[in-house]
């Protein structure tokens, strides 16, 4: 079900009304059967509700066999199997075509005519989400950071939980637990809040995204028509139009939830006002990073393996060389894992992988450097000025690592980066330049105005929120303030979404008139 | 319990303004489309004649003139390059709040492909009121073109579309529709070339296979509905292979009972294609004067058409033939009476 | 006991972050000293492990709040 949808927008309203009519005890079951619906959607067959119970399944048996057996050898045998069956199944689902393509290949290279099919792509959705989600959970008993669900059906409840499926956050069984089963009145002040958040989401979508895409799209569809100039602005929209649309669906994703009365963990924290990679890391997609540092790095530096490697360094080459190398190699194993987990191709690898590997190595590696070549030049570093030139540089090379992340492969990603470096500036002084581009671009001087002043509003709410909680203070104001806002946001959304017809690549028939 | 009331009684409140606030952005954003729309607003049976067709109709039919000389009223329902499939739609549509005596159907579009084009559909379905026969009127245009199933909703849900019309806000937007002269829209320009409009061929050519059963679909439900047609085949420049399939179309109509008027095989109306037109297509209001004057007295003659003239109910009709005489005057710094002197002669 | 425990963890820290001034209280938090973020932490937790003989577990690693909680984990698991 997608997200800006009016399957959706009649699901949630049924759902919630639903929720809060029935007496509290059954309000969690309300959400199994709408979490059911959402995640068999168009999707219903024996093959997709295999693949739910494939998970299902073994995570309520083996959660319950673990816990008691926490930190036991018998009870890391049933993890460990828990764990190949999910990763088995994910890896199946979601990298089947993959390895078909990959056999196929041999049977080429071996003059074979054998040839096999590639599998329509039925994977259910959220499955990389509830995959991860529900490996944390055998582990966390594991470790006896919680126990097991007795019940299954609040188990499937927890694997399944709606909002969480269209694009996470990856959440903790520890952190929900209460929330998820319990009771929950009607807080009207909640609400509001969630109705605000939900709003704003649903802005920066239709508004800003969806708009970007159009230009972002023609210009990496069209490689050979664009370069310069063009080629350069489509490079920096991109993680744009990445972020509002990731952060906006995560809003009306955290608003519903929000309104319901389970509080979810947040996933973005303003990353463009982030100084370094590092850092950026650490407000963008926060929910993953923390999964893979409980779960993927910890457990590896914390590793024999690792200790080992660790003590030999330490004797050749010295304490200080010697802490980098563990750190730097789980992080090599780390970021190849977020690469294959964004998609199977090795451009997710390399954009959201080892680029951003080679780019945090880097800075850990180069800033006592320039922390001491600032210092001879005389540049300070805790000015304005200089935090700026760290947030655009920020921006810059999670820019370009976005390329690849964006490119349909290697060649495609070079052959962006190539065509960047064309002087056209000066074709935007031409006159026909203005008439032609919106329709080979499909965005006129209108949207590019929209696209201004709502890129604008984005950017003094960020500013707000780095002082403090946005929709707190907003909802201090007066109501006619209050409402005026709300009315503007929502016929923003109204008159300037991008939605209906007109949006399509082809079709601009209002022009026709 | 009160804060409880309080916060109903707020959000209902909100509610309403903001459905207040929507409704009359709906209107705003509206793109304009006069003569469809237009027909809504004419008093509930008290259209004599409703003339269905391309802008041939609205350039060409000056309706205050023919209620000023024999008072019947023709409603002009055209729309610019108006697909054939939208005839029947039309006269249902019209079926529904006029008893008109006569219907006129003007094919000079007979033989066009009816893959139209998505605007020109839009033209006619987005003006008509949300009804069922809009929802078939749509279904069944489209399914001539290549837009997909699942675009359909944006053709019935039109604000789908319009939203976006943001963008080309004129002031005509906010302000309500005039009678805008009862649909004519008169042109004092003249074509530079000379436009061939004689109707010089007799030979015939099959109609595409969709288009005949377009036909014959509209006979059915004329037939049907026992409704009186009169079929015109506008003065204008045509390519050779349509005017022979129009032939054909001409011949499958006048066997099967209706009559057929082909405007460009009677001299008599003397349209001179070096003067009358103001594009291949269009007479001017030269060219429109004299085929008004025409099809006026032919229809007074041929039907049975009452005569408001006097009648206080329908005094839009002068007053719009008035307010067009003064738009003539202003265009073309002469009196609209001496043209009509001029060609009446020549009628006679 | 407790005291030669505070004592061994100084040096602890004082080797992970390379500075001979530090002095831990229960209270110490990684908001307290400049290096220890998210990745030094394990570098501190192993090194810890080492001097003590015992191991953390991956739940304690996570979740302990400041060094009174991990020397409270370290008098238990050294009994």
């Amino acid at each position: 079900m997608n997200l800006i949808s009016i399957a959706f927008l009649v699901f949630c309203a049924v759902t919630l009304i639903t929720y809060f009519i029935i007496p509290k005890k059954f309000q969690w079951i309300v959400l199994l059967l709408s979490s059911i619906i959402f995640l068999f959607y168009n999707n219903l067959s024996i093959f997709t509700v295999v693949q739910a119970l494939l998970v299902l399944i073994p995570s309520y048996f083996l959660g319950r066999k673990i816990e008691g057996n926490s930190n036991t050898k018998k009870g890391k045998r049933f993890l460990i199997l828990g764990i190949i069956i999910i990763v088995g199944q994910l890896i199946c689902y979601k990298y089947i075509n993959i390895f078909i393509e990959s056999a196929n290949l041999i049977c080429e290279l071996l003059h074979s005519d054998r040839k096999f099919a590639l599998i329509e792509n039925s994977a259910l959705i959220g499955i990389s989400y509830y995959s991860l989600i529900m490996i944390s959970y055998l582990i966390d008993i594991y470790r006896g950071t919680c126990k097991s669900q007795k019940n299954i059906f609040k188990c499937a409840l927890f694997m399944s939980y709606f909002p969480i499926l269209t694009s996470g956050p990856f959440i903790k069984y520890k952190d929900v637990e209460n929330d998820l089963y319990g009771e929950h009145k009607f807080n009207y002040d909640r609400a509001l809040k969630g109705f605000i958040r939900i709003l704003w989401g649903v802005f920066k979508i239709l508004v800003i995204s969806q708009r970007l895409g159009m230009y972002v799209d023609v210009v990496y569809s069209k490689l050979t028509i664009f370069s310069g100039i063009y080629t350069i602005l489509a490079v920096l929209a991109f993680p744009l139009q990445l972020y509002t649309n990731f952060s906006g669906s995560i809003d009306v994703i955290m608003g519903i939830s929000e309104i319901l009365g389970i509080k979810l963990p947040e996933n973005f924290n303003l990353p463009f006002f982030s100084k370094t990679i590092t850092e950026f890391w650490r407000r963008w997609h926060i929910t993953l990073g923390v999964w893979l540092k409980d779960y993927i790095f910890y457990p590896l530096l914390k590793s024999d393996d690792m200790q080992e490697l660790n003590k030999k360094c330490k004797k050749k080459f010295g304490k200080k060389v010697a802490k980098k190398i563990p750190l730097y190699a789980s992080m090599l194993v780390m970021w190849i894992i977020i690469g294959v987990w964004h998609g199977g191709a090795y451009t997710y690898i390399i954009g959201s992988g080892i680029l951003q590997f080679i780019f945090m190595v880097l800075e850990d590696l180069l800033a006592p450097v320039a922390t001491k070549v600032n210092s001879k030049l005389g540049i300070k570093e805790d000015v304005f000025s200089y935090k700026l030139y760290q947030v655009i540089r920020t921006y810059l090379l999670f820019a370009f690592a976005m390329i690849f992340f964006r490119a349909e492969s290697i060649e495609q990603a070079l052959f962006i980066i190539a065509h960047c470096f064309v002087w056209n500036l000066n074709i935007m002084l031409d006159e026909e330049f203005y008439y032609v581009m919106p329709k080979i671009i499909g965005l006129d001087r209108y949207d590019v105005r929209v696209l201004i002043i709502a890129l604008v509003v984005l950017f003094i709410v960020q500013l707000l929120a780095r002082k403090g909680d946005v929709r707190e203070k907003f909802l201090k104001q007066n109501i006619v303030f209050r409402w005026g806002v709300l009315y503007a946001l929502m016929f923003a959304i109204i008159i300037f979404g991008c939605y209906g017809e007109g949006y399509d690549a082809t079709a601009f028939i209002y022009r026709e008139f | 319990m009160k804060t409880k009331y309080k916060n109903i009684l707020k959000v209902t409140i909100f509610l309403l303004i903001f459905c207040i606030l929507l409704y009359n952005i709906f209107n705003i954003l509206w793109l304009e489309n006069h003569n469809i729309e237009n027909f809504y607003d004419e008093p509930k049976d008290t259209l004599d004649i409703i003339y269905i067709g391309a802008s041939t109709v609205h350039h060409s039919f000056n309706a205050a003139l023919a209620y000023n000389l024999y008072g019947y009223t023709t409603n002009i329902l055209s729309s610019s390059t108006q697909p054939f499939s939208a005839a029947k739609h039309l006269m249902k549509e019209a079926e529904k709040y006029q008893n008109p005596v006569l219907y006129i159907l003007d094919i000079g579009r007979v033989a066009e492909d009816l893959n139209a084009r998505r605007s020109n559909i839009r033209q006619v379905t987005d003006a008509m009121k949300w009804s069922d026969n809009r929802t078939n009127a749509i279904n069944e245009m489209l399914s001539y073109t290549d837009v997909d199933k699942k675009d359909y909703i944006n053709y019935k849900y039109s604000f789908l579309l319009y939203h976006n019309a943001w963008r080309s806000l004129k002031v005509t937007n906010f302000e309500k529709n005039n009678d805008l002269y009862k649909g004519y829209i008169p042109s004092p320009n003249v074509s530079e070339e000379e436009i061939y409009c004689d109707w010089d061929t007799t030979d015939t050519m099959e109609l595409d296979e969709k288009n005949e059963a377009n036909l014959n679909d509209i006979m059915e439900y004329i037939k049907s509905n026992n409704i009186n047609v009169l079929f015109i085949v506008p003065i204008k420049e045509y390519k050779e292979e349509i005017k022979k399939k129009t032939n054909s179309a001409i011949e499958i109509l006048e066997s099967n009972g209706f009559n057929v008027i082909n405007i460009g095989k009677i001299k008599e109306i003397g349209i001179d294609g070096s003067k009358d037109f103001f594009d291949k297509d269009h007479l001017n209001v030269e060219g429109g004067t004299k085929f008004t004057l025409y099809l006026a007295k032919y229809l007074k003659e041929h039907y049975n058409l009452p005569d408001h003239r006097g009648d206080s109910n329908y005094s839009s009709w002068d007053s719009e033939y008035i307010r067009l005489k003064e738009l003539y005057k202003e265009m073309t710094k002469n009196d609209f009476d001496e043209l009509l002197e001029k060609y009446s002669k020549i009628e006679q | 006991m407790k005291e030669e425990i505070y004592e061994r963890l100084n040096k602890v820290f004082r080797d992970i972050f390379d500075d001979e001034e530090i002095i831990v209280k229960p209270e110490t938090t990684a908001n307290d000293i400049e290096d220890w973020d998210s990745l030094e932490h394990i570098n501190l937790i192993v090194a810890i492990e080492q001097e003590f003989g015992m191991k953390f577990n991956m739940n304690e690693v996570t979740t302990m709040k400041n060094v009174g909680e991990m020397v409270d984990i370290i008098i238990a698991k050294t009994r």
